[in-house]
């Protein structure tokens, strides 16, 4: 034993044949994912030996579609997965991605360990009537609600169930965190309803609630889902009586603005000290070209307010900053974190670092995907990461850690 | 004096693959993770062998771990970036390989840093040429390669 080991001691003469934990030594100093990326192609051993992902370079990555530049050089970026089955991801957390595949197929995709977990498919989900993949761009069946009247039915392409059915999961824990009850949320239809899934359920099964309601985001928080909608009111779910209802809690009173759809988005944020923050998401629309005399319009963001959830007073309380936090948005769970201490990072505090999960923009492939930025909540200025780009697709997202 | 003294008669005795004989404190022997280990199984008067560690990688480390006492930060950070700046990178692999066998902590993290630092903002034909690799990837896995992450490749320094 000790004669092999020593012969192999004596034989290493190259730098290929580092051992995989010196070699891991090393590439966990490199805090720029380029360099990390650069040393794993150096040699097959290396790129066999080095995982995937710099998972050391710690904080949510932005996963974007395909190589090209981005105003933020040094910013931690990777390539998004793409997968023969033109999969859109809508959702993010603990690692995980969630994408939907243009054949319906609903997965969580872990990119570091590139392990996959199917979830229930699209066919199973609520207001899907049938799913019949041979009829040519009629494939679904799907139940059309129209308040106060009867619902009926209607058939409607894959490409159009793919991109507009589902608006964004969200995740209660990672998958393989057994100390935690798993549970996945959709807000799906024309009609932002709430639906989970638990590991090993063959459908997605909705809500149940009194209450009309149209989610824009949905977390979990204190044991319960809490939702926003539309209007700026808040929801509660409960994850064990699968019921929910609406909180007794007026939309902030400041922005008169906030119940327009097309130039808000809002979301539910976890603060770091524990208190349950509303940002919303402001756009503009704007022309970026005249195509045969009609102006051509695509849209940005413009800035953000951020609330903050007063629970004895049952109110919302504008709030002007986050303080040393960084909240992150966009398809991924909503997340609120602190900046890290060793200063390898590039996350400035106080700001708001967004991808854009607006399902309808994207819908035409013509603009969209594009309005990814730092949003600062001390001088209320935003930094764009592809200026001048009108169109990304797939649309990035955060991979968070 | 008397901690010497006490020293000298405690001193530890390692014997390197290339046969030779090194006397060494207990406060210097126990930074060396394996040897504070060995010393633990073994009576003291033992001559502890050292199959995967030549005299010259023990004898750097030695200087290390003597010459990192130094009282104040900035000493000690000047005499690390001496210490490394001295090593050919030839020298540094055999004793980074000694030093993870030995598992000295603190060269561990300064060792492995220190060539981080220098492939910073480096192309990949820098790379190579600088580990001495040839590069085993076939032209088509290579330019799959490049095709995947094509956005790491642009404003590296140049070679």
């Amino acid at each position: 034993m000790t004669t092999y080991a020593m012969s192999q001691v004596m034989m290493f003469d190259r730098w290929e044949e580092l051992p995989s934990d010196l070699l891991f030594e090393i590439a966990k100093h490199l805090d720029s994912a380029k360099d990390y990326v650069r040393f794993r192609a150096t040699c097959k051993t290396w790129n066999l030996n080095l995982p995937n992902t710099p998972n050391h370079i710690r904080g949510p990555k932005l996963m974007i579609p395909f190589a090209f530049s981005m105003g933020m050089e040094n910013f931690v970026h990777l390539r998004l997965p793409e997968k023969p089955n033109k999969t859109l991801y809508r959702g993010s957390g603990f690692g995980w991605l969630i994408g939907i595949g243009n054949d319906g197929v609903i997965k969580m995709l872990n990119p570091i360990s590139n392990t996959q977990i199917d979830l229930p498919p699209m066919s199973t989900t609520p207001d899907i009537v049938e799913y019949h993949p041979d009829n040519e761009d009629e494939e679904y069946t799907i139940t059309k609600h129209v308040r106060d009247r009867p619902s009926y039915t209607y058939v409607v392409e894959k490409d159009h169930i793919q991109k507009l059915h589902l608006h964004k999961f969200i995740l209660s824990s990672s998958p393989e965190d057994h100390t935690h009850d798993f549970m996945a949320l959709v807000i799906y239809g024309e009609q932002r309803q709430l639906a989970f899934c638990r590991i090993g359920d063959s459908k997605w099964t909705t809500f149940s609630t009194k209450d009309y309601y149209y989610l824009q985001d949905a977390i979990f928080y204190e044991g319960k889902i809490y939702g926003i909608d539309i209007d700026a009111e808040l929801f509660e779910f409960d994850p064990k009586s699968l019921t929910g209802s609406i909180v007794q809690v007026p939309p902030p009173n400041d922005d008169p603005e906030i119940r327009l759809v097309d130039l808000t988005t809002k979301y539910l944020i976890p603060s770091v000290e524990g208190d349950l923050l509303l940002a919303v998401r402001r756009w503009q629309w704007k022309k970026w070209r005249e195509n045969h005399g009609v102006d051509e319009e695509s849209y940005n963001t413009t800035k953000f307010n951020v609330y903050k959830l007063d629970k004895s007073a049952e109110q919302w309380e504008k709030v002007s900053s986050v303080g040393d936090s960084v909240l992150v948005v966009g398809f991924n769970n909503s997340i609120c974190m602190l900046p890290f201490s060793d200063g390898k990072d590039n996350w400035m505090r106080n700001c708001i670092y967004f991808t854009d999960n607006n399902v309808e923009g994207q819908y035409r492939q013509i603009f969209g995907g594009q309005d990814v930025g730092v949003f600062n909540l001390q001088d209320n200025t935003i930094q764009e990461f592809f200026p001048g780009t009108i169109f990304l697709y797939p649309p990035p997202l955060w991979l968070l850690s | 004096m008397a901690e010497k003294a006490s020293e000298s008669s405690n001193s530890i005795s390692l014997n390197t693959v290339d046969g030779k004989i090194f006397k060494v404190s207990p406060t210097i022997a126990n930074q060396m993770q394996t040897i504070q280990s060995l010393i633990k199984a073994y009576d003291s008067s033992r001559v502890i062998s050292l199959p995967h560690v030549n005299a010259f990688h023990l004898s750097k480390i030695i200087e290390y771990l003597e010459g990192k006492s130094a009282t104040t930060v900035s000493a000690v950070k000047e005499f690390e970036a001496q210490f490394m700046k001295d090593l050919s990178l030839k020298q540094l692999k055999g004793l980074l390989i000694a030093v993870g066998y030995l598992k000295v902590n603190e060269l561990l993290e300064l060792m492995p840093k220190t060539v981080a630092k220098l492939i910073e903002n480096k192309s990949v034909e820098f790379l190579r040429k600088f580990f001495g690799i040839v590069n085993d990837f076939t032209p088509s896995e290579e330019a799959k390669i490049r095709e995947e992450i094509a956005w790491a490749f642009d404003g590296v320094d140049e070679d």
